[in-house]
């Protein structure tokens, strides 16, 4: 396999003269070749709403908010092509809240807070007068970060974590794994959370209220996919 | 027989005497012009010739000119070689030649030259030049010059001109600025041509030849070779005075392989006011939005189910710095999404003026049928042209939506360029968060096992001074038992006095277990090995024999033995720790 950097120009080249299935496969090699990039699953994005894959498109999209939140191109394409598809029922707050923290930068900030509380806990007692005073104005202040990046370390962590998934392609929902009867259906391209699995279901909820059984090969999940193919990370 | 020699004899004196003749005649020094007859703003080229022969030294005084200005002075010397009668002899030919300007009207005199060669003079004669009334109407010097004012490089036969078509202009107003080479030497070539740094500009391509083709051109009255090097558009991104530094030239001049040279030249700098934008701009205006143009907008189709994708145009076209303009965003459309704007700028150059076209393409998605209303957009330019503000408006458009067709297939058959890729994509080796990765829960460890480190460690350090110090003082009272070794009860006293202050320390409180069990135990817990707490027992035991059995030992030599091994056991005591 030839280097990620020429396969993503070789995506670009493919996309730009309109030929948008090269452009998904030569995107995904350079994928599967281990690097990861915002700005790349922004492209396989894109590529797949121009052929069609509306499914594949929003969980591009997906893929790419959660490695750059701020990316506001990819959220209103993802706005775009679910108010296309007819979902009207957006994420729940606490997830789009959730899935703008920076988990990286909380975990570090939880980390290094951590351990200076300790540095100046331990040194305290070598403190004398004014300078003491500061250090435990200090130690109760990183002492507030700790607390305030362990709550936005969970956060990201329950993002990652929690199940999200995208739906493929359009599927019908069953009240059990094993019945017939359909109690909803939902489009290409909607939000929904994995909450257990059972042979080749699994049980999703859907922001929407919507709540059933769907084939697992139905959706993928946007974190820790099932899918190697699909694997953005290790 | 005389007569055929004396007929010989006469051609012999004849060949003898020939190089001396042509050695006479080689040498002359001539001066001549081109014409007697001008008008006072034209000029009259005086050429004068000297040829040497033999390569004799010569002192060359030039014609003198009074009433005439030198325009320009060219020296050029030819050498060449001659086999002749009187052997191989050298030729050289020294061309002088003045472009002079009358300074006045009448018969103006342009005086003899002197040449001295050989200790000969030789002199050019008088010439008459008849100066009439100027062509152009205007007088002296002023008639003289055409619209090119190159200053002072024009004495020189090559220079490299530079020149702005306007010396002031309005802030983002375009100013072309053209770079010239004006020879009358031969010039076979450029080598370089390096434009200066355009600080406070912004700079766009009008004409950069990749051939000179010269054009000829009157500089105060002189013919030169024009070649045009380079030609840009300027566009001031400031106001006040901007420099515009020279320009430099490499060029390679002389008519064969042997006699060219490589020279350089510069252009003069340039001053150029830029005037800021008058105050008082409608609301709305964005700076850089300066030119003359024309705004237009149209859609791709007037009909689209719901769902589907249409594409609004903005068009500006005119004259102006298209890749500083920005045309006014589309604002929020009741019933309809939009996409993210791309734009594309079509250069074009007409008479000298940069300009083109300017598309701003956005995708547009209704969401509901019916009507679909595109507002007129209104766009605040400066036009420099007309020193103000105006403001240009395009139609209002109104598109039918129709029902959904569904979905993706709409969109997927569009043109490549409105949902644009990104090029630049940063690539990364793919991630593990920080929390996943296997050093990170452990790394909250550190504090507790500092803590831990922090605590014990002191207390070691303690535990083993103690040690030293109650070594000390065992060693202290053995040595004070020994001194007392020939009195047997001060002797055991002392002995037992230093293993209980030895015990006592190693304890940290007094020995007063008799349970040589409890002791024992006290001991091992207190870290002294089993066998030597139970060596450390035993030694208590005979201290106690010594004291207090009637069997105890009497003889000195006993005694000495039982405080050898004492100090035995604290040696090897002290070596484990």
């Amino acid at each position: 396999m030839s280097q990620p950097a020429t396969r993503v120009w070789a995506g670009n080249q493919a996309y730009e003269r309109g030929d948008f299935r090269a452009a998904v496969e030569a995107y995904r090699e350079a994928l599967a070749a281990g690097v990861d990039s915002a700005d790349l699953w922004f492209n396989l994005g894109n590529a797949h709403y121009r052929a069609g894959d509306l499914g594949e498109a929003a969980l591009a999209w997906e893929r790419a908010l959660r490695r750059e939140p701020g990316d506001g191109t990819a959220r209103e394409h993802l706005s775009l092509l679910r108010s296309q598809q007819g979902v009207s029922a957006s994420a729940p707050l606490s997830l789009r809240v959730a899935s703008r923290i920076p988990g990286d930068l909380a975990a570090g900030a939880l980390l290094g807070s951590w351990l200076i509380f300790w540095l100046l806990l331990l040194g305290r007692r070598r403190l004398q007068g004014w300078r003491r005073v500061l250090s435990d104005v200090a130690a109760g202040l990183l002492a507030a970060l700790v607390l305030i990046s362990g709550a936005a370390t969970y956060a990201a962590w329950q993002v990652r974590e929690a199940g999200w998934a995208v739906v493929l392609q359009e599927v019908a929902v069953h009240a059990q794994a094993d019945a017939k009867e359909e109690v909803s259906s939902l489009p290409a391209g909607a939000l929904v959370r994995e909450v257990e699995g059972r042979g080749e279901s699994v049980r999703i909820e859907a922001p929407g209220g919507v709540e059933g059984w769907v084939p697992a090969e139905a959706i993928e999940r946007i974190e820790r996919p099932r899918h190697p193919r699909l694997d953005p990370a290790p | 027989m005389g007569r055929r020699i004396g007929r010989s004899s006469v051609l012999w004196l004849w060949l003898l005497a020939l190089p001396a003749v042509a050695a006479a005649t080689g040498t002359s020094f001539r001066a001549s012009v081109d014409r007697q007859h001008i008008a006072l703003d034209e000029t009259v080229e005086l050429e004068v010739t000297l040829q040497v022969e033999g390569g004799k030294q010569a002192e060359v005084e030039l014609p003198q000119t009074p009433g005439f200005e030198v325009v320009s002075r060219h020296q050029s010397e030819q050498m060449s070689m001659q086999l002749g009668f009187g052997g191989l002899t050298r030729q050289v030919v020294r061309t002088y030649l003045l472009r002079l300007r009358p300074l006045e009207e009448g018969t103006l005199r342009i005086l003899p030259g002197t040449a001295r060669v050989g200790g000969r003079s030789y002199r050019t004669g008088t010439i008459e030049i008849e100066v009439g009334p100027s062509r152009s109407g205007h007088p002296g010097r002023s008639g003289a010059t055409d619209a090119w004012d190159p200053g002072r490089h024009v004495r020189d036969d090559l220079f490299l001109h530079a020149r702005l078509d306007r010396d002031e202009v309005w802030v983002g107003e375009q100013v072309s600025l053209s770079v010239y080479l004006f020879a009358r030497v031969d010039i076979r070539g450029v080598e370089g041509f390096r434009l200066p740094k355009m600080d406070g500009f912004w700079v766009g391509d009008i004409a950069s030849p990749t051939q000179l083709s010269p054009e000829t051109r009157m500089i105060d009255g002189v013919p030169y070779r024009m070649y045009l090097v380079s030609r840009k558009a300027l566009f001031p991104l400031r106001a006040g005075t901007l420099r515009v530094e020279p320009a430099s030239i490499d060029v390679l001049v002389g008519r064969g392989f042997g006699s060219s040279r490589r020279v350089n030249r510069s252009s003069p700098e340039l001053e150029l006011e830029v005037r800021a934008l008058p105050p008082g701009a409608p609301r709305g205006f964005v700076q850089g939005n300066v030119g003359s143009f024309r705004l237009r907008a149209e859609v791709d189709r007037h009909e689209v189910p719901v769902g589907g994708a249409l594409t609004f145009r903005q068009i500006a076209e005119g004259t102006g710095n298209l890749g500083a303009i920005e045309l006014p965003a589309l604002p929020e459309i009741e019933g309809a999404r939009r996409f993210e704007s791309t734009h594309e700028d079509t250069v074009q150059v007409r008479q000298g003026r940069y300009g083109g076209e300017k598309v701003v393409e956005t995708v547009v998605i209704p969401e509901r049928e019916g009507p679909l209303h595109i507002p007129a957009l209104e766009w605040v330019v400066f036009d420099p042209v007309q020193g103000e503000y105006v403001t240009l408006r395009s139609e209002p458009l109104v598109v039918q939506v129709g029902p959904a067709e569904g979905g993706g297939a709409v969109v997927a058959g569009r043109g490549p360029d409105w949902m644009p890729i990104r090029r630049a994509v940063r690539l990364a080796p793919a991630r593990i968060p920080l929390w996943e990765r296997s050093w990170f829960a452990w790394a909250f460890a550190v504090p507790a096992v500092w803590a831990a480190a922090a605590l014990l460690v002191p207390r070691l350090r303690r535990r083993r001074e103690g040690h030293r110090s109650v070594s000390a003082e065992l060693r202290r009272l053995l040595s004070a038992a020994e001194a007392r070794v020939g009195e047997r009860q001060h002797f055991y006293d002392e002995l037992d006095r230093a293993l209980r202050v030895y015990l006592e320390g190693v304890l940290g409180h007094e020995a007063r277990a008799h349970d040589r069990q409890a002791l024992l135990a006290e001991l091992v817990r207190a870290e002294v090995p089993t066998e030597k707490a139970e060596a450390l027992l035993r030694l208590l035991d005979r201290c106690d024999e010594g004291r207090f059995s009637p069997l105890g030992a009497e003889d000195e030599a006993e005694r000495r033995r039982l405080l050898d091994e004492a100090r035995r056991w604290l040696r090897e005591q002290e070596g484990k720790r």
